[in-house]
This record gives C-alpha cells, structure tokens and sequence, in this order.
C-alpha cells in the first residue's frame, strides 16, 4: 500500500506537469501562428511593396524631369525675341540662307541677330586616338552665336571659338573624356576629319543638363564648312530692343522673309522646346508605369493566393466565431480589414521604396551613358494618392474572393476535425466563362487583322487582353492536365519526392494556377518580345540576304548619316565598279505623307537586288545620262496595294521643296529592311533635301579585285572612318541583330520586377502550403521520408508550378509576339519565326529561379520536428 | 476483482527499484529496451521530469501496452523508444542499434526500415490512396512489397474494396486500420501504437486492437501501445504502468477489470 500512497503523494506534481506541458504546447502554437502570420504579412507586403514603388518611381523620376526640364527650356530660350526659319513641312526645317543674317540686322529695333546651325553626328577624338562615341544620346556640333543673350551655352572655362579651326565643348564631356583646353583635337563631322584647338569649355544653360550628350561649337563659317553647310543656317535667332517693338520687328522681317520661311516668338519657341522634352518624358514615365501596373496585377495574384491559404488555415478560428455568434458581414469585415491594413501599411512603404527605386533608375540611367538633369525627388500629392489608391484597391480586390469564402464558413467547422481548408473545386461557370472570353478575344484579334497587312491596334489590344484574362480563369482547369503530364517524367526520375511534388501542387488548382499565372504574365512578355526579335531579326537577315548585291555597306555609327564625300573617298580606292548610297526623305504621295529612300535608279541593281513583283526601276540600263528616272517612283506591293496604283499609273507627289509633281509607278517590289516603302531617283533629291548625308554608301568591288584585297580594303576603310560602320551584308546584319537584342534586353529587364514578385509569390505559397501541412510532412519524416527527400519534394514542387507557369507564359507569348508581328510595318517583319532555343532557356530559367525561389520553405519543411508536427 | 488479488505483485514492486519482466529474458528475445531513461524539459524552477530513470525491456512477439495518467510520461517514453525523440539521459536500443547514437539521417532510416507506427488521428496523407498509404514506408525506402504478405494484412483488415479510396472517402475506423496495415506491410521489428483507438467507437476500436492482436499470435509481430482504455489494455499481454515519469507497476495477461482497478489507484 505505501508504494501507493506514494504514488498518490505525488499526484499534484503530476497535474502540474500536464499543465506546464499544456502551456508549452499552447506556446508552441502561438509561436508557431505568430511566426506563420509574420512570415504572411511580409510576403504578401513584399510584392505589394515593390508593385507601389515601381509606381512611385516612374511618378517621382518623370515630375521631377518635367521641372526641370520646364526651367530649362525658358531659360534656353530666355534672351531670344524672334526666331526666323524655314516652314516646318516636311521632317526638319530646311537649312536658310545666311544672308538673311545681315539683312535682319538691318531691321530697326533688332538688337542682335544670330545664325543657329546644328548637326548630330559630331565627335571630338580623344587624345588617345579614339573618338567619343556614344550610345544613345545625340553628339551635335553648333555654330557659335556671338551675342551672349542669344547663345544657350556660357563659357565656363577658356574663351568662345572667334575664327577658323577652334572650337569648345560642354565640360561635362570634356571631364569625362579628359579633355583639356588649349590643345588641338581631332573633330569627326559629317564631312570628314578636322583638327581645331579647344579653346574653352561651356555650360548647356544653367545646369548643363545635356543628357549625355556630346556638344561642340565652333565658330559659323567653320560650322558652315565642316557641317557641309556653307552659306546656310537652320535659324536666325533675334533679340529686339523693347518688349514693345517685338510686333513691329516681326512684321518688318516677315515683308522681306522669303516664301517657305516664317517668323516665330519667344513663346512658341518656348512651348515646342518643351513639347519636345515633355513628350519624350511622358513617354519615358509611361512606359515605366506601364511596367509597374503590369507588375501590381501580378502580385494580386500573389496577395488573393495568400488570403485564400489564410482564410483556409483559419476555418476552426473563423468558424468558432460563427459558432459563438458573428454574423458573416463581421466574418467578411475581419478579413477585408486585415487587406485593407496590409494595403494601406504596404503603400505606405512602397512610396517611400519607390524615392529610393527613382535614385537607383537615375543611377541605371546614368551608366547607360544617359545623365539626367538634377532634379528635386518630388512625391508629389497626385502619387501619394495614386499609389496608396492602387496598392489598396489592388490588396483589396484581391482579398475579396477569400472573404466571401471566410464568410461562408458554417459555424459547425469549428467541431470538426478536419485539417486543412476545403479545397476549392474550379466550377463549371468558370470554365465556360473563361472558355467564352479566350474565344471572344481570339475572335477580335482575328477581325482586328488588316487585308492590306498590319492591324487594327485598339481591336486586336482588347482582343489580347481579352485571352489573357479568358486564360486566367481557365488556368485551374488546366491545372490537373498540364501536372499529370509535367509529373509523370517526374515521378520516374525523382520517385516518392516526385511523386508527392506532383500529387501536391495538383492538390488545390486554383492556388497553383494562381501562383503560375503570376509567372505566366512576366514571361509571356519576355516571350513575346523574343518571338518579335526573333522575327525582325529573321526578317532582317533574309532581306539583306536578297537585296544587297553590295559587297560593302557604309553606314553611319551615329544619327548623323553618312557624309556624301565619303563617295569619293571610297572611288580613291580604286578598288569599287560601283558606288551608290541610299538617301533618306520624306513624300507626300496623293497627298499621304511616307518616307523615302533616294538612290540611283540607272545603276541600283548593280548593288541591290529588289524582289520586284512587276516592272523595273530603269529602262534602260545602257544610258546613264538618261534623265527619265526623273519622273518615275517604284513603291513596295503594300504601299501601292494602300495607295491603290500598280504599275504605270500617276502617283501626284509633293516634295518638301518645289511644286506638286506627277510621277509615273515604274515598279513595284516586295517589301525591304533596307529601303523605304517608295523609291525615287536621285534626281529628283534637290526637291527633297538639302542634307548631304546619306542612309548608307554601298560599293561593289571590281571582279579582279582579290579576296584578300577586298578584307584589307575593309579594313583600311574602317581605320580611316571612325565614325562609320564599314561592313560586309552579312556583318551589317549581325550588328542590326545585336542591337535589336539590346533592345529585347531593356525589355526584359522592365519585366524583371514582375517575375521577381512571381517568384516571391512561389515562395510565399510554398511556405505557407509548408505550415498547412505541418502534420501530414510529420507524418512522414515520422514513416521515414528523409530530410533531403522532404526539401526535394518541396522544390520540385516549386519546379512544377513554375513549369506549368512557363508552359501558359510561353504559349501567351507566341499569340503576343505573333500580333506583335502583324502590327509591325512590313519591312520591319512579316513572318512570324518562333525562337525555340530561347523559348527552351526562358522556360528552364524560370523553373531553376523557382527552385531557388522554393529553397527557404523547402528548408522549413525538412527542419520541422517529427514530433512537434505530428502532435500539434 | 478486489485490490486484494493484484498486492502481490504490488509488493514485488516494493523491493525491485527497476522492475522488469519477471520472466527469464534472454537478450535475443529483447526487441526494444530503455536503460535508465530520463527526460527532462526546462531547467530550474520549471524542470519536469517527464521520464525519470525509467528502464523497461520488451519482448519480440508481445503486443505490451504502456498505461499512465495524464503526464504520466508514456507518450514520452513511446517517442523515445521510437527515435522521435531523444533522452537527456540513459538509452534506448532497439535491438542492438543504440538509439541516441544515430544521426537523423540514421534515424529516419531506423524508422523507415524497422518501425512501423499507428498515430490517434491524421495517420494518413490525404493525397494518396489507401493502398499508396499502405506501402508508403516500403515506397520511401525504394524497396518492393512482399505481395504475398501485403495481401494477407489487406484481407485480414478487410480493405479490398477501399484500397484505391483516398483517406477522406473512408471512415474512421476504416482510416486507422489502413493505418495499421501500413505499419505491419513491411515487417517492421516494433510497431509503436500512441492510442489507436482515442478516436475510434468501441465497435471500431475492437476491430483494430483485434488486427494488432492478431498481428502478435500469427506473425510474431512486436507491438507497443499507449492507451488510456483499459478495454485497449487487455488486448496486451502485458501491461505497464507510469506514474509522474516512473514505472510504477506491471500486469501480465490482464484482463479490463483488473487494468481498472490497477489504474484507479495511479489516476488520482
């Protein structure tokens, strides 16, 4: 008996005991909630944060330009009263007599009067031989405006270019290149090599806000030489004595003006600057704010997935408050309220993210060589309300589907045992719905498909809209399907851990098609772009491929074109039959303005190859003194097919100088990478330019020329124009494909921030899927699945929401690159040609940055604790 | 059953410090055994002895039952012979494996190979068929079931016609008892029970206790069960009891009554 009342002595240690090990699990849970609500609260925060910021930036950076760009432009134009320039018909203002320089004067109450002169395509050559090249921003040469009030540069250092070979340059580009004054330079300008002294250096007005770009003055008759514009000027800049007499001026040099010219104020000039400025800036911030709100839809998707998972975890919580009496408006309220707090705490941050994003953009801008102007980092009232607006309303919308599923809760859950949410079968409606959606979409992009080529760009946009949205509803059907055949390779390879990747991202469709299709949005963008680039460039090479005949092509390295004196430097040689260039310009054929390219008709085909559909350009290749090409005009099939002509019908033409003309169609070809949609001979290019540039100078070299010869012709060349791209067609074709893959890379990085989010989402999912699942990844670790088994089943699961993500990512893109490629010109890209290779890397890429993305739950998931999972 | 008939076993208590078996043990015959076993959870003031220098030996072939109060340590002192847990002191060998020594990666190997286990609730992944439940252990471990064996466990649990049913299409009694076949498809060494039959009815509970019954006459399979049912506790050949982390007293061949009774006296 005393061993039991021993036994019974000790009882009230026991119930002790039970109770301390009672409390320790309560703890364990509450930590366990605690930990699973931060961790919650931060992803969903997180892609909400960044969507916000990105928002904020492309706000705070193009205000911020704006301003600055408005005190710049009044200031640029400040001391100028008058301006007198050609009429802006037809591409820029042709050049003006210089003369009316001195008969401005002339005019009582002029004060001063200035020629302004500016080309693109101007660069300085360091003292190291290489010439400063640049990579976007324009590199102008002026001509030096002597009165002070006048001129939009100030001396800064040295003195202004007075006569002959000198010149100044903007002393940001004279820091960055080490350029000091008092030294002589080589000068590259369109009409060759030049050497001047650098005798000072400039401010571009008050901040030397020149965007990165290259500007050298020098004095007018220099400028006017070495731009190949002598006796010219673009504009004749006037400072009038008295606010009053500006009228009067105007009138009196408006008597003498010639026809063509016009005479303009200073509020005009003010307001085009600006114009100009302001809608590159608008651009630039919506484009921005195009990615950003690309990027927020997706993380809806990250923010409805979370609340769904939520609000599953949580149905014996919600349904004990059913039971105990809340009504299912309270039910709905508790979770719209907790949206509305992490939206609103989430925008909040992100505004404050998105000053730091503008500061980082400012710095990504200015390593590509493109220095923004100072400007204040404004978060002006519109983009705190903007950006709380749509932070919340997006976290808000996206919360309502989990709340309404909250309510519906029935207070009897509270009693049952069951684990995990009910998991949401994907409706009948739904299916139809999204089914009928893609259908209507498919069906506006096929009307919104031109006869002549190209679309109709507001139809066919709705139309793809109409299929990404269609897809997303779709998306859970397809779920099952797409995992059974994505696992099964799966299952073989990686056996158990395979297996239950599959088995469990399969498990609840709908968050698995959420958290992909968060995936799918960013790539199908990238993929689209690709299968655009793929296309043009596709396009690009098959094109030269048949048109050039040219073993040479001469193109410029910069805007400025080609300088026309470059001809004779390439006849020197000896080594060219043929020579010829390609002019740009610009038409109005019956009335409809189009651009095109001028060359010589007589001797085209002996360097382009012109898949002509009927007629020819020359007919008769034995005269070249013939000067009939004069009245002839070649047109691509599509712009003939858009004008209605063919061959031998009257085109009425307009040329940007002289009168109206009739032009007869020669002949009409396929359409080119090379050459504009309509072709004229170079006889008539006094009546369309001026400029003695050119697009490019092609050369054929002579039949005894030797192989060798010809490379180390090239190879001269290229050493003697540094300004200029000597290439073969093939060379010429592969640097164009690199540039357009540079562009697909500013695309892509755009995108980048929307696939981050995604990814960020796979984590969050994954994570939260890890504490749903607490007692069933017990369970077996406890039958014996290993630690490294457990983290492969998690990642691989990752993979397959990733894939099936890439899978719909992919196939979007192709209908995006597809009428991305419909909607492009003709002569950029026709045929739609599908990069598989670089489809195959996007979708291995995404499905590897998953499984890293998976890498911190796929942890949590082995370091659970057998015991602690199985009986909590 | 009177207090009297159950003293003399109560008086050998009195004077072995760690009961064991009172019959002739041969080292061969002992599946699991834990020498002085001790469990301690936090320090100082609020130190709990859950297990305190417990040592118990169990036989291959006997289904034993561990009994206790609320706190009495037997979940603990389960987990630990299970490898689920580790002992702040003392060991547990199962056979000649020293439990304590393993590595987690050894551990889950241990588990997966020589164990088996019967949970009270969510003993299954709600994912698989009840036939994939099953042969989860042997699937995990890459090996193949013995067909012939695993027939015979899935008739004699009756689950023929459920076997490609997943968890939340079977009833309770149905869920546990593809728990229990699962535990002994791949012959584990010990099957550990934490009170399969907490969540089933009678009716139920008897057919699973009956299973592991059967299990230990026909097969020789070694079980080891918690439970809080005396009814649970005379399907056991043999019973031991903890109270506040000690062993306190064992039964061989008990009957309910007399595991009542015997409780009564630890219970309060």
């Amino acid at each position: 008996m005393s061993s039991f009342s021993s036994a019974a002595s000790s009882s009230p240690a026991v119930s002790t005991a039970s109770l301390r090990h009672a409390g320790r699990s309560v703890r364990r849970l509450i930590r366990k909630n605690l930990a699973a609500t931060k961790l919650r609260l931060v992803l969903t925060a997180m892609s909400i944060v960044l969507g916000v910021s990105f928002v904020t930036a492309s706000f705070v950076l193009a205000d911020g330009l704006r301003a600055s760009f408005r005190t710049l432009s009044g200031s640029i134009n400040d001391g100028t009263d008058l301006s007198l320039r050609s009429i802006d018909g037809l591409g820029e203002p042709q050049p003006i007599s210089d003369e009316l320089i001195a008969e401005v004067r002339a005019v009582p109450g002029v004060a001063a009067a200035g020629g302004q002169l500016m080309t693109d395509g101007v660069q300085p050559v360091k003292a190291n031989g290489d010439p400063v090249v640049s990579q976007g921003p324009p590199q102008f040469g002026f001509a030096w405006v002597v009165d002070k009030r006048l001129n939009a540069f100030t001396i800064v250092e040295g003195r202004e270019p007075r006569s002959g070979a000198e010149f100044t340059l903007d002393l940001d580009s004279a820091a960055k290149h080490d350029f000091i004054v008092g030294k002589s330079y080589d000068v590259l300008t369109p009409t060759g090599r030049h050497r001047a002294e650098l005798v000072g250096l400039v401010r571009f007005g008050p901040e030397n806000a020149t965007l990165g770009a290259t500007l050298t003055q020098y004095p007018l008759t220099t400028a006017q030489d070495w731009l190949g514009l002598p006796g010219k000027v673009r504009v004749v800049d006037i400072r009038v004595n008295g606010r009053d007499n500006i009228a009067g001026v105007k009138a009196a040099i408006e008597k003498f003006a010639p026809t063509g010219t016009e005479v303009v104020n200073q509020a005009t000039l003010t307001k085009e600057t600006e114009d100009e400025y302001i809608t590159n800036i608008n651009l630039i911030g919506n484009v921005l704010l195009g990615f950003a709100i690309v990027s927020l839809f997706v993380s809806s998707f990250i923010i409805a997935n979370t609340f769904a998972i939520v609000v599953g975890q949580r149905t014996r919580e919600l349904a004990l408050l059913r039971a105990l009496g809340s009504s299912r408006r309270q039910v709905r309220r508790m979770v719209l309220g907790e949206a509305a707090i992490v939206g609103v705490g989430a925008s909040l941050i992100g505004i404050g993210v998105g000053v730091l994003v503008t500061i980082g953009l400012r710095a990504a801008f200015d390593a590509l060589g493109l220095t923004l102007p100072d400007a204040d980092l404004v978060v002006s009232p519109r983009t705190w309300v903007i950006g709380l607006l749509l932070g919340l309303g997006v976290t808000m919308v996206a919360a309502i589907r989990p709340a309404m599923r909250a309510a519906r809760v029935a207070p009897v859950a509270a009693m049952s045992a069951s684990v995990a949410g009910a998991e949401a079968e994907v409706t009948q409606r739904a299916s139809v719905m999204g089914a009928g959606v893609v259908a209507a979409g498919a069906m506006l992009i096929a009307f919104g498909q031109r006869q002549t080529g190209g679309v109709e760009l507001p139809t066919v946009g709705i139309g793809v809209v109409a299929v990404v949205v269609g897809v997303l509803r779709l998306a859970p059907l397809l779920v099952r399907p797409a995992l059974r055949m994505m696992g099964a390779p799966l299952r073989r390879l990686l056996g158990h851990s395979g297996k239950f990747a599959q088995v469990n991202a399969m498990r609840n469709p709908r968050r698995t098609a959420n958290t992909g299709a968060a995936l799918m949005i960013g790539l199908s963008v990238v993929a689209g772009a690709l299968v655009v680039g793929q296309s043009i460039k596709d396009h690009l090479a098959r094109s030269v491929a048949r048109t050039v005949n040219a073993d040479v092509l001469v193109t410029s390295k910069t805007d400025a074109g080609v300088a026309l004196a470059l001809r004779d430097q390439l006849q020197s040689t000896g080594a060219f039959t043929a020579i010829g260039e390609v002019r740009p310009g610009e038409v109005k054929l019956n009335g409809k303005k189009i651009a095109v390219s001028g060359l010589e008709f007589a001797s085209s085909s002996e360097l382009f190859n012109l898949d002509f559909v009927s007629g020819r350009l020359h007919s008769d290749r034995s005269d070249r003194s013939d000067r009939s090409d004069r009245n002839t005009i070649a047109l691509s099939v599509d712009e003939a097919r858009r004008l209605g002509v063919s061959v031998g019908d009257i085109v009425a033409t307009d040329f940007p100088i002289g009168p109206r003309r009739q032009l007869t169609v020669a002949a009409l070809y396929r359409d080119d990478s090379l050459l504009a949609d309509a072709l004229v001979d170079l006889a008539n290019w006094e009546q369309v330019s001026t400029a003695t540039t050119a697009n490019l100078i092609a050369g054929r070299f002579a039949p005894s020329v030797t192989a060798t010869d010809r490379a180390q012709a090239l190879t001269r060349l290229g050493e003697a124009l540094p300004q200029m791209n000597v290439e073969t067609a093939d060379e010429f074709t592969a640097r164009i494909s690199g540039q357009i893959d540079q562009l697909l890379m500013v695309v892509n990085l755009m995108v980048v921030l929307t696939i981050i989010i995604a990814l960020l989402g796979i984590t969050n999912t994954l994570a939260l899927a890890v504490i749903e699942r607490t007692r069933e990844l017990g369970l077996l670790r406890a039958v014996g699945m290993s630690r490294r088994a457990m983290r492969r089943m998690v990642r691989w699961e990752a993979a397959l929401i990733a894939g099936f993500g890439a899978m719909l990512g992919v196939a979007l893109g192709l209908v995006l690159g597809w009428v991305g490629v419909r909607a492009l010109p003709s002569y950029v890209a026709t045929t739609i040609t599908v990069p598989f290779g670089s489809l195959a890397v996007l979708a291995v890429a995404a499905v590897v940055a998953a499984i890293a993305a998976a890498q911190f739950p796929a942890r949590r998931a082995a370091r659970l604790d057998v015991l602690t999972a199985i009986s909590l | 059953m009177s207090l009297a008939t159950v003293s003399p076993t109560t008086a050998s208590l009195t004077t072995v410090s760690h009961p064991v078996d009172a019959l002739p043990t041969n080292p061969r015959d002992i599946a699991v055994q834990a020498f002085r076993a001790s469990k301690v959870y936090g320090r100082g003031d609020t130190e709990v002895r859950a297990l305190d220098d417990v040592s118990v030996a169990f036989r291959r072939a006997e289904l034993t039952a561990i009994m206790g109060p609320s706190g009495s340590g037997k979940s603990t002192l389960m987990h630990c012979l299970a490898g689920l847990d580790t002992l702040t002191d003392g060991e547990v060998f199962l056979g000649d494996a020293a439990v304590s020594s393993l590595s987690d990666k050894d551990l889950t190997a241990l588990r997966r190979d020589r164990i088996g286990f019967v949970f009270q609730a969510f003993n299954l992944i709600p994912t698989l068929t009840a036939l994939e439940n099953i042969t989860l252990p042997m699937d995990l471990a890459g090996r193949s079931a013995d067909e012939e064996w695993l027939q015979r466990v899935i008739d004699t649990v009756g689950l023929e016609s459920r076997l490609t049913h997943r968890p939340s299409e079977l009833s309770g009694g149905q869920q546990q008892r593809v728990a229990v076949a699962r535990a002994l498809a791949a012959r584990p060494d010990v099957v550990f029970a934490d009170e399969p039959t907490g969540n089933l009815d009678s009716r139920a509970g008897s057919e699973v206790l009956s299973f592991l019954r059967w299990a230990v006459r026909e097969h020789g399979q070694t079980i080891i069960m918690v439970t809080h049912d005396p009814v649970a506790a005379s399907y056991a050949d043999r019973v031991v009891f903890l109270a506040d982390g000690r062993l306190v007293d064992e039964l061989r061949d008990p009957t309910a009554e007399v595991v009542l009774a015997r409780m009564s006296h630890f219970g309060k």
